[in-house]
């Protein structure tokens, strides 16, 4: 059911993207990850999308107005028309992720959360970045944020891939290889 | 003189009457008997062919029987060695079975006492190590020490590849 929403989400994105394609950039794909993150907030949103009891031009204009507020009304007024016209209001969150994540693989760039156990400077910032570009081939962009569950070290996440090193990772392995071995 | 004449006719007399009644008499019983005689010793002599003709089977199937015996013997000899060694091997058998699940069991022993020990002792141990690891890179030093030396690494890594 979820993988069927999820291709579906990434059909709708796919066909969003080539109508839309010139009227996008990264500012916009960082919008439309906050509305995603205010959806996933609030999940009960997509709850009276499906009552039959309100107005397909209700929920239309509920959707559109979430829109306005973070600026991408005009952009994704088509959208919601679209989805609504197909009852499936529903997926417009997921179709958002993936229209961001279509975005960004064309674009090749990659977001990553660098999580560190002790506040990094800029450069180190940079460093890292300059490193995850090597490997990933990709452009990326990071965000910062302290850890300190971590002890010592980072920890570089995206959606893709995850490394780790600092001395929580080693005490979890230690801790793994005793239940290995054991 | 005629005395004697007279004991010559009377002599003569009675050998004729003993010829004519052993001619009579005593002849056909004896060629009776010659027959049967005759008979019976060609009976007799079949007999005794077919008795040494048995003698001989008897003495064919004898050393065939006294063969197949000895084979018999042999066999169960065989047989009986084929046994020991067969129950020399399941006893061999038996003992590397025991000797494996005496092992077995040690080992599945010495485990449960190390998973004992391990739940006993790695949280705890793991607990404290976490403990004093962090109190340690609390100090924003050693912290910092330890971020700069992964960036070293990184930039190493980096200007490898």
């Amino acid at each position: 059911m979820k993988l069927n929403q999820e291709i579906l989400a990434k059909k709708y994105a796919q066909a969003f993207l080539k109508v839309t394609d010139n009227r996008f950039s990264l500012a916009v794909v960082d919008v439309l990850d906050q509305i995603v993150d205010f959806f996933d907030k609030h999940r009960e949103t997509f709850f009276y999308t499906k009552l039959s009891c309100i107005q397909d031009s209700l929920k239309q204009a509920m959707f559109f107005q979430i829109c306005e507020r973070f600026g991408q009304g005009d952009l994704l007024q088509p959208l919601i028309r679209l989805l609504a016209q197909h009852n499936r209001l529903f997926i417009f969150a997921d179709v958002l992720e993936q229209v961001a994540i279509l975005y960004k693989d064309i674009q090749g760039v990659v977001d990553v959360r660098i999580m560190s156990s002790h506040v990094i400077s800029e450069e180190e910032q940079k460093i890292i970045e300059k490193f995850l570009e090597r490997i990933t081939q990709k452009k990326v962009r990071s965000v910062v944020v302290v850890d300190h569950a971590l002890i010592a070290g980072i920890r570089v996440q995206s959606d893709t891939f995850l490394l780790e090193h600092s001395v929580a990772q080693q005490l979890r392995n230690i801790q793994s290889s005793f239940i290995v071995s054991g | 003189m005629l005395n004697s004449i007279f004991n010559g006719i009377n002599f003569c007399v009675f050998c004729a009457l003993l010829v004519y009644v052993f001619k009579r008499y005593i002849v056909d019983l004896l060629r009776r008997e010659i027959v049967t005689d005759r008979l019976m010793r060609d009976t007799f002599k079949v007999r005794l062919v077919k008795l040494q003709q048995q003698e001989e089977h008897l003495d064919v199937a004898s050393v065939h029987q006294e063969n197949i015996y000895v084979d018999l013997l042999e066999k169960v000899s065989r047989w009986q060695s084929a046994v020991e060694l067969e129950k020399m091997a399941q006893n061999k058998q038996q003992q590397v079975l025991i000797e494996a699940m005496h092992v077995r069991y040690e080992k599945m022993v010495q485990h449960q006492q190390y998973v004992k020990t391990c739940a006993l002792v790695i949280p705890v141990a793991l607990q404290g190590a976490r403990k004093e690891l962090r109190d340690y890179f609390q100090e924003p030093s050693h912290g910092k020490k330890y971020i700069q030396a992964l960036m070293s690494a990184i930039q190493r890594v980096y200007r490898e590849t």
